[in-house]
């Protein structure tokens, strides 16, 4: 399930609510200053982080995010767990927090308010650090960011959500790599000379790059007849057919690394996908085997001091360094920061 | 369908269906407005603060013979806003043939789906086979600047699955009284057709 909107339309508690609802949750929140995100876990918030902040200050913060667009993820697993108050006491103390800020705006010029306001003009965009920017044209809707197959059916239920059909090109547009939405259907895909079911299934199993999702756009062909469920179950058929176990080809994962460092603010300087016994699976930008080795000894001695390893961040040499874990066991992605 | 053999008379129950603001009432308002007098009734009209439809309009129609019957075509729409659920499937009881009438503008499809997926709701809850029930699809303000194009209305509405019988589809714009007659005849003549073929 994935649900879009405005925070100006719906606040944090009732997101959370909603989110409670479900297993597994991430719910972000892009508004111009800020970018939070915030992780549910059997109905209750686990994790928060939001710029520097981690753990309840953080999820504190959140709150105050007024003006801005949100999603919903459901089945999303937390990276980490920093938060472990109850919901209710998270929920007076978020609520407490919005008073003092009302009490603080009284003695504000009244411009204050509307530093994060979404009401912008054609050229102004948002983009939080999870890499999705939301501009207008117009009244038009436009999302835009880095996506992997991974994140496609985030930005279809994006898609899912909007009233007028929409477009979702993937690529440059000479690429030719796009899907037209209606309601719940996809009803066109393209990816060069092939249409239909087919370009879906390669978009579905390979797309990846920057994308753009522009509402109000539909196509001149019809080429998908099925529903969004027959067309999704198909595509996940197709999708283990031509793949090797779900895992990356080594080309995948350095793209996929290119994406992850393209994301960070300022860009990493090199990311790189390491062994626990320190050799480097791949790689991009600035990374070389002495670094890997220090970080592999830097993992060990953080596995030690905290049971279950899910983020570690740390300087060596200068050189900030994030290593969270990776997809495959004994796997972890490190990120060279500055 | 109610047959009144005293009077020699069959009343057909027409029913309008669309989301809010598709235009439902205004198709009624231009047939009443011209229409001939002798043919049709007043048009009753039931309305809210805002001038929105709150329960449903109504007129009656006599045209023709059906052998020595007179039809008389009752012609009701109902309140497209979300929160009148209840009183629409009220309005819908007893219906002999349904327009849906939906908006083109690029904005509403939620709305278009949301209004044809609960017309199919409700007959199912009324025992009402939609799949053979004469039913038009009227494609309204094709005048918007912003109207979608017929092809990618109708798979909107995904008009060509499941009927054995394609569903007709006819394009309006019923405030200047574009195919808002063309309409009406196309679901009497659907109606007569289904009337002959059951008798």
């Amino acid at each position: 399930m994935n649900l879009i909107g405005t925070l100006s339309e719906v606040d944090l508690p009732s997101l959370v609510e909603l989110a409670r609802q479900m297993n597994y949750a991430c719910l972000r929140l892009y508004s111009a200053s800020d970018t939070a995100v915030i992780y549910l876990q059997d109905g209750e918030v686990v994790h928060a982080h939001c710029g520097l902040q981690e753990g309840e200050p953080a999820l504190l913060h959140a709150f105050t995010l007024r003006h801005g667009i949100f999603t919903v993820q459901s089945n999303i697993s937390p990276p980490d767990y920093t938060i472990d108050s109850p919901w209710n006491t998270l929920l007076l103390n978020g609520l407490k927090r919005l008073d003092d800020q009302a009490a603080h705006s009284k003695n504000s010029s009244p411009e204050d308010d509307d530093l994060w306001g979404f009401g912008f003009g054609d050229d102004d965009e948002l983009e939080g650090d999870g890499g999705y920017a939301v501009s207008y044209h117009g009244e038009n809707m436009v999302l835009s960011g880095s996506i992997t197959p991974d994140d496609l059916l985030e930005i279809i239920g994006a898609a899912q959500q909007m009233s007028k059909p929409s477009r979702l090109q993937i690529g440059t547009a000479d690429a030719q790599q796009m899907l037209y939405i209606l309601d719940m259907d996809v009803i066109h895909a393209q990816v060069g000379t092939a249409v239909g079911p087919e370009a879906f299934y390669e978009l579905f199993t390979h797309g990846r790059g920057r994308f753009t999702l522009e509402e109000g756009i539909y196509p001149q062909d019809i080429t998908i007849n099925q529903t969004w469920t027959e067309l999704l179950s198909d595509a996940v058929a197709y999708k283990s057919e031509h793949a090797t176990n779900g895992a990356r080809t080594t080309a995948d994962v350095q793209t996929h690394l290119q994406l992850l460092a393209e994301r960070q603010k300022p860009p990493a300087l090199g990311a790189a996908v390491l062994h626990l016994d320190g050799h480097i699976v791949a790689q991009y930008g600035q990374f070389d085997e002495s670094l890997a080795t220090q970080i592999a000894l830097m993992i060990h001695l953080g596995r030690g001091s905290k049971q279950n390893l899910a983020q570690l961040a740390f300087i060596l040499d200068n050189t900030h360094i994030n290593v969270r874990p990776y997809e495959q066991p004994d796997q972890y992605v490190a990120l060279r920061l500055k | 369908m109610h047959i009144n053999r005293q009077k020699q008379e069959i009343n057909i129950k027409i029913v309008y269906y669309g989301p809010a603001y598709s235009g439902k009432t205004t198709n009624l308002e231009q047939l009443h407005q011209n229409l001939s007098p002798q043919l049709r009734s007043d048009l009753t009209s039931i309305h809210n603060e805002g001038d929105r439809t709150l329960f449903f309009d109504y007129m009656q129609l006599s045209v023709g013979k059906i052998g020595s019957m007179t039809p008389r075509f009752n012609l009701y729409t109902v309140p497209g806003q979300v929160r009148y659920a209840h009183t629409r499937k009220i309005v819908l009881r007893g219906v002999d043939a349904v327009v849906f009438v939906a908006d083109s503008g690029m904005n509403q499809v939620k709305q278009n789906v949301y209004s044809w997926q609960q017309l199919h709701e409700q007959l199912t809850d009324l025992s009402i086979d939609h799949k053979t029930l004469p039913l038009v699809v009227q494609l309204n303000k094709r005048d918007l600047p912003d109207a979608l194009p017929v092809p990618i209305l109708k798979r909107m509405l995904r008009l060509t699955d499941e009927r054995a019988v394609p569903v007709p589809v006819i394009e309006a714009t019923a405030v200047s009284n574009a195919g808002t007659r063309e309409t009406l005849q196309l679901i009497i003549k659907t109606v007569l057709q289904r009337l002959q073929t059951a008798t």
